[in-house]
């Protein structure tokens, strides 16, 4: 793993459309079936602060158009930095409310409705926040239920940090207009759109 | 024939034309039936012969996937034979008629009588995505009309049908509510089509190429075709069995035999019609 304070970046993908294509399907399965996760295989190695996994997501999902805010660990780190610079191009994003993504740890997450939400009319122009799961947060345990859900599904979220479930459900209040959230370890991915309505379950299993 | 002058990048389209239209799709699933504006591209097809689904295609397609293409049900018509060959050639990777072998199935306007399973992709060719556009043609109004939930227009149409001829006379593109919220074109599939789409296993995609749209119905996910509690929605249905394989309960294209009028109706779906034929010649050979 690269430690030291080089400029010059780690490899990217060595083969970027096949790895971008299914990095991306796994995404697009776990925004489709919120809550399951699914395999990622990230590049070989990437930037300590990022991870594989949320290097994967940078790699697949970021270029010049977009705009990504980074917390300040990630921010302050030029790996990390000269790393999105070089292979995806992204604009580091100076404040958090305008960003098309969010990178956070679950002690850096901004509050979610400081976000870019969207408008009634364009509600797709709101941020996706990719969070890294290798940190744990306080923990959860939640019951899902909405689109892509058969019923309702069960998620285990150590990376839940504190007051997630409220600001999950002001979040969904929003609806149409609402932020996306991407959980990435480093070798798995899960999702919850903003479609996805969360209750809290308590750890004798009975429903708070 | 001369070799392949050109190597294409897999998909045709260029990696950064795949990630902004893969940005639009993961916004569109996550918004059931909100029709996402996207940076359409050139591909090699006319607009109107399923630029958007083939560009969705090009955009998820990858190397463990298995590729269908229907136009109007038939594996075996120009529009189908041919994208299915362009995405064998710029993607490499294997074609099927059979439905539940495939992982990822572009379509013109129908859904297969086979049951869809999960992991399946249904990429839908949508030349009006916009199911208000006849009723009102601002785009900025009906922009607006979905931002507010704003639907009636829609349900005084549907009214005026009842008024003029007795039922809901709209029997194809039929409008549906995704999710009891957005008012959504399910592209000019038959209305006969709309209930398989409601809490369906597979994930559904539809993409616009001309009018620079995609929207998406995620697995499990409510589809109410429109209606009224005295009327409620009908869809179409059939007398007679499919006159090649005997099927019931699918849909039928009529078939004009002679200049007297005379017709047979025989089912859409060919990969189902094939199928069904030959088990039954199986079974007759069999006894």
């Amino acid at each position: 793993m690269n430690t030291t304070s080089t400029a010059v970046p780690t490899p990217g993908f060595a083969d970027p459309p096949t790895e971008g294509q299914r990095v991306f399907r796994a995404i697009l399965d776990a925004l489709a079936h919120p809550g399951r996760s699914y395999r990622i295989a990230g590049p070989a190695q990437a930037p300590e602060a990022l991870g594989t996994g949320l290097a994967a997501v940078a790699l697949t999902l970021f270029d010049e158009e977009v705009s990504v805010w980074l917390h300040r660990t990630a921010a302050e780190n030029p790996d990390v930095t000269s790393y999105l610079a070089f292979h995806t191009g992204a604009r580091v994003a100076t404040g958090h409310g305008s960003a098309n993504f969010v990178l956070a740890t679950p002690d850096t997450l901004p509050a979610l409705d400081e976000l870019a939400l969207g408008t009634d009319d364009a509600p797709h122009q709101s941020a996706t926040v990719v969070l890294d799961a290798r940190t744990p947060g306080v923990g959860a345990r939640f019951t899902a239920t909405g689109p892509g859900i058969d019923g309702q599904a069960e998620i285990e979220a150590p990376w839940a940090p504190a007051g997630f479930l409220a600001a999950w459900t002001r979040n969904g209040a929003l609806f149409p207009r609402g932020v996306d959230l991407l959980v990435a370890s480093d070798d798995r991915v899960l999702a919850l759109p903003r479609t996805t309505r969360l209750r809290a379950v308590s750890d004798q299993g009975q429903e708070a | 024939m001369s070799a392949q002058q050109i190597e294409y990048n897999i998909g045709y389209l260029d990696e950064q034309t795949k990630r902004m239209i893969r940005r639009t799709l993961l916004k569109a699933v996550a918004i059931p039936g909100f029709q996402v504006p996207f940076a359409s591209r050139e591909v090699p097809l006319p607009r109107g012969w399923g630029t958007g689904g083939v560009q969705l295609t090009a955009a998820i397609i990858g190397s463990d996937d298995v590729l269908k293409v229907i136009d109007q049900g038939a594996d075996d018509t120009t529009n189908a034979v041919s994208i299915r060959a362009f995405f064998n050639l710029v993607a490499g990777v294997p074609t099927t008629t059979r439905t539940e072998d495939a992982t990822i199935i572009q379509t013109r306007h129908r859904i297969p009588e086979t049951p869809l399973g999960e992991g399946q992709i249904m990429v839908y060719q949508v030349p009006i995505p916009e199911p208000l556009r006849f009723l009102e043609p601002r785009e900025t109004e009906t922009r607006r009309m979905h931002a507010l939930n704003e639907y009636g227009l829609m349900y005084v149409k549907l009214y005026e049908d009842i008024a003029k001829y007795g039922h809901i006379a709209k029997t194809y593109d039929y409008p549906v509510l995704v999710n009891d919220r957005y008012l959504m074109a399910p592209s000019p599939t038959p209305s006969f089509d709309n209930p398989k789409l409601h809490q369906s296993q597979a994930l559904h995609i539809f993409g616009a190429g001309r009018e620079k749209r995609i929207y998406a119905i995620p697995p499990h996910t409510d589809v109410e075709s429109l209606g009224f509690e005295d009327y409620p929605f009908e869809p179409q249905s059939f007398d007679q069995p499919c006159a090649i394989c005997g099927s019931t309960g699918v849909y039928l294209d009529q078939i004009i035999t002679d200049n007297a009028g005379g017709a047979m109706y025989a089912c859409s779906d060919s990969d189902h019609c094939e199928r069904t034929a030959a088990r039954a010649d199986n079974e007759e050979a069999a006894s």
